[in-house]
């Protein structure tokens, strides 16, 4: 009886054991450890900068700010996020094409929350379609689509004569 | 023989938690992938032992084999199916066993959910539940096995706590455990953030559901255990600041403010070092509350026996905050605010008094809990610190809390001009008042009349929210409004999921205010068919009956109801049960008639055995129904806040985070 315990616990015991050894033996699954780069945290924060920038609109339309701080604060968010947009393309050039389409998610997303529609541009441009990045709006610097006719952060109308001096590199 | 092989099952999952913390963090610090891949799997092998000892536990129970003390303890032949289920955790041993299950389906989750994702802190992030689950399983193998066995059959079991034989009392520890052990999940997120550095938002977005969800347990553990004491014990009341109740109370007001103070770090990248130590707080109060119910050193109701593990403990406790604080104190530089906060009219300023308050109240409670602990230790005297002091502390908190609650939501970020500050405050600061001077002119006591104006101020706060918020998204959208309202919270789910959290917690605090202040009480012996009056009510005792069932017998006493106009409300049945094994120790069924205005709430205390004649407390208790309104309204809200929101595919961002990392690779 003794050694049927001893067996059995000794039995469940390597299997755990080899269980969790396995990975030290066979390290087929190539685990990416580096998705924290600067990069990320980077996109977080302008994330989370353009998230500010939709729940100020928010909270001035509900009345919890006059519309002089409302300006000032929206001004400053909004530079902070071309700045954000600006380290991001530093880091990661092509990144950029990615942006614009979380861009055109944000601008939908907005369009439903509580921005003006005659700000927005036609919801045309969806993030499936391959998206040309190199262009930026004359008035506030964010990034636009190639096929967008107005800024997506801003909402100035983007006419293509303005937008020639704009064209990165 | 199966009960040996449950024991060193528990050795095998300590052995391979030790290597588990090792793997993670040496894998952690030297980026080694088949190491991290090991903690990984680490967590799940000690997950599935855990599991698979809980299981051999809960066998020896369900097949009475009383030849294991623990099931010899707390179990019976008699015992109902379900109560023997239940007592792998009514007891110390498995109780132990059982915070140690959910630890590690916390963990699993957790674990599955991440493999592929923060790879740079998940190491930690495993090392540290690791550890916590290791720490239990020393209790486990060390202390208190669940699987000792006395070498002989004895012919029944001594039974279960017949306080615990309650429908309550067995759902009441599983939601608490499971509110208490989750949080040890953000606890691990922040010292995976320490140890990996990457101190910018990440973890606080991360942890923001992983609180709501522990946090949302654990207020439903502690209203269900209120509920428990309301119904089983018989006092009249639902709470009464006994250390144990203090004990899972603490890591709640710790974790309410760690959830509103992390929003600001979201928005404004302040308050960094304060989350970080506000998580850390809460997990210690969690292991110190564990410590305080599973030691015997503080006296409670919930007497689980007093025991050894006092010194794991402590030893436990004492190694974890000097390492938290060494590594906080190392990180302090990465630690930086971003922002200042620009004035005190600001919804951020606002946040920081709740969140002063909520630690005001930690520690008003924490110090009351311990004190008789100190004063023995320091003049061998116990100097006991009860119920009326902790009212008269932590009233005034409370009261200022709530009236945060009205105040915050009305603020905007940054700065509030003094205009705005007019155009919101009016109306609700109107409806207080005015509701103030008509319950004054009615009942012109001060405490209540501003107490239950704070309430009106709040709910007239969020009523306003509310109603401007679908204003403003008619506005754009044109939707009908009841559309408008869905989609509203629908789409900002943390926000107004916040406030009907907050509708939830004026629900409760009416209920204590009508406790407090209106409730009414008195002690008879009524013979049969003679009446009693209180609070305007009718009483009148009609009979007594028992009735034995398979391991008690159940006494009832029979009253009916009258309303002030003599009209019949129906009849209530205070009872008293005597378990057949523990016939000194009989429990109360407490006689209850629920209505939204007062609960008439009857005890029975004693009778004669003809049943001629028997002794009653009555309590009116005004506005109690709502703490339980309150308690599912608070989980409704939450769930709200914690409901995917349709249009920030929140998954799609760490995909794309990944993606990106590949391109700039």
């Amino acid at each position: 009886m003794l050694w049927l315990t001893i067996a059995i616990a000794l039995l469940l015991a390597i299997l755990a054991i080899a269980f969790v050894a396995w990975p030290l033996w066979h390290p087929s699954t190539a685990l990416r450890l580096d998705d924290d780069s600067p990069l990320t945290e980077l996109i977080q924060r302008k994330d989370s900068v353009l998230l500010s920038i939709k729940e100020l609109e928010f909270d001035y339309q509900t009345g919890k700010l006059s519309s002089e701080d409302y300006q000032r604060l929206d001004q400053r968010l909004r530079q902070q996020a071309i700045s954000l947009l600006r380290q991001l393309e530093k880091v990661a050039p092509d990144s950029i094409a990615l942006e614009a389409e979380l861009e055109a998610a944000i601008r939908q997303q907005r369009q439903t929350v509580g921005r003006p529609a005659r700000d927005e541009e036609p919801a045309s441009a969806k993030p499936t379609t391959p998206i040309r990045p190199h262009r930026f709006c004359p008035q506030c610097g964010a990034p636009t689509t190639a096929t967008a006719n107005f800024c997506a952060t801003c909402g100035a109308p983007l006419h293509k004569a303005d937008v020639a001096t704009n064209v990165a590199e | 023989m199966i009960f040996d092989v449950g024991y060193l099952i528990l050795v095998t999952a300590l052995l391979l938690a030790v290597f588990g913390v090792i793997a993670g963090f040496w894998g952690g610090r030297q980026r080694h992938p088949s190491l991290v891949d090991s903690s990984f799997h680490a967590v799940y092998a000690v997950a599935a032992l855990v599991l698979l000892a809980a299981s051999i536990l809960w066998y020896g129970l369900l097949t009475d084999k009383f030849q294991v003390n623990y099931v010899w303890n707390h179990s019976e032949k008699a015992l109902p199916t379900f109560y023997k289920f239940s007592a792998l955790w009514g007891g110390q041993a498995g109780s132990l066993l059982f915070w140690t299950l959910i630890l590690s389906v916390y963990s699993v989750i957790v674990a599955t959910m991440f493999r592929r994702k923060q790879l740079g802190q998940m190491p930690f992030v495993n090392a540290v539940l690791l550890i916590t689950s290791g720490f239990f399983l020393t209790l486990l193998v060390f202390a208190e096995n669940p699987f000792k066995q006395s070498g002989f059959l004895p012919p029944d079991g001594q039974g279960l706590n017949p306080l615990l034989q309650n429908y309550w009392m067995v759902i009441h520890p599983v939601m608490l455990y499971t509110g208490y052990v989750g949080l040890a999940v953000p606890f691990a997120f922040a010292m995976g953030a320490l140890f990996s550095k990457n101190l910018g938002n990440q973890w606080v977005r991360t942890v923001r559901r992983w609180t709501l969800i522990p946090w949302v347990f654990l207020g439903a553990g502690i209203l269900m255990g209120s509920q428990w004491a309301y119904m089983e014990l018989g006092w009249g009341g639902y709470w009464a600041w006994d250390p144990v109740e203090n004990a899972s109370f603490l890591p709640w007001l710790t974790a309410t403010a760690f959830l509103h103070s992390i929003i600001i770090q979201e928005r404004r990248g302040i308050l960094k070092v304060w989350n970080v130590a506000l998580i850390a707080c809460t997990y210690f109060l969690v292991i110190l509350g564990t410590f305080t119910t599973r030691s015997g050193i503080i006296e409670s109701v919930h007497s689980f026996a007093r025991s050894s593990v006092g010194i794991y403990f402590l030893v436990f406790l004492s190694i974890s905050i000097i390492t938290f604080l060494w590594l906080l104190f190392d990180r302090l530089p990465l630690l930086r605010s971003e922002n200042e906060i620009d004035s005190v009219s600001s919804r951020e300023s606002a946040f920081l008094v709740n969140n002063w308050l909520f630690t005001g109240l930690a520690f008003s409670t924490l110090w009351g809990t311990f004190f008789p602990m100190f004063s023995e230790i320091l003049t061998g005297r116990r100097i006991s610190v009860n119920a009326p002091w902790f009212n008269k502390v932590n009233g005034p908190l409370f009261l200022l809390l709530l009236l945060m609650m009205g105040v915050g939501p009305l603020l905007g970020w940054r700065r509030t001009s003094a205009e705005v500050m007019r155009k919101q405050f009016t109306w609700p600061v109107l409806g207080a008042v005015l509701f103030a001077g008509i319950f004054a002119y009615f009942s012109p006591r001060l405490y209540p009349t501003i107490g239950l104006s704070v309430c009106v101020l709040v709910i007239g706060t969020i009523i306003q929210e509310f109603v401007r918020g679908v204003i403003a998204r008619r506005a754009v959208t044109n939707e009908n409004p009841v559309a408008a309202l869905f989609s509203l919270t629908r789409r900002n789910g943390q926000r107004y999921g916040g406030y009907i959290v907050h509708l939830a917690i004026v629900m409760i605090g009416v209920a204590v205010i009508g406790n407090t202040f209106y409730q009414s009480t008195t002690n008879v012996n009524l013979r049969k068919d003679q009446s009693v009056s209180l609070a305007g009510y009718t009483l009148t005792f009609t009979g007594l009956e028992s009735e034995h069932t398979s391991n008690r017998t159940e006494f009832s006493a029979h009253v009916a109801v009258f309303g002030p106009k003599g009209q019949s409300l129906g009849t209530v049945s205070p009872g008293r049960n005597i378990y057949d094994k523990t016939p000194d120790q009989p429990t109360s069924e407490v006689g209850l008639r629920m209505s939204p205005g007062d609960d008439i709430y009857v005890v029975l205390n004693g009778w004669q055995d003809d049943g001629s004649s028997a002794t009653f407390t009555i309590f009116i208790n005004p506005l109690t129904v709502w703490m339980w309104i309150g308690g599912i309204v608070l989980v409704l809200g939450t769930l709200i806040c914690i409901w995917p929101n349709p249009a920030r595919k929140e998954e799609r961002m760490p995909a794309q985070a990944g993606a990106l990392a590949d391109t700039a690779a």
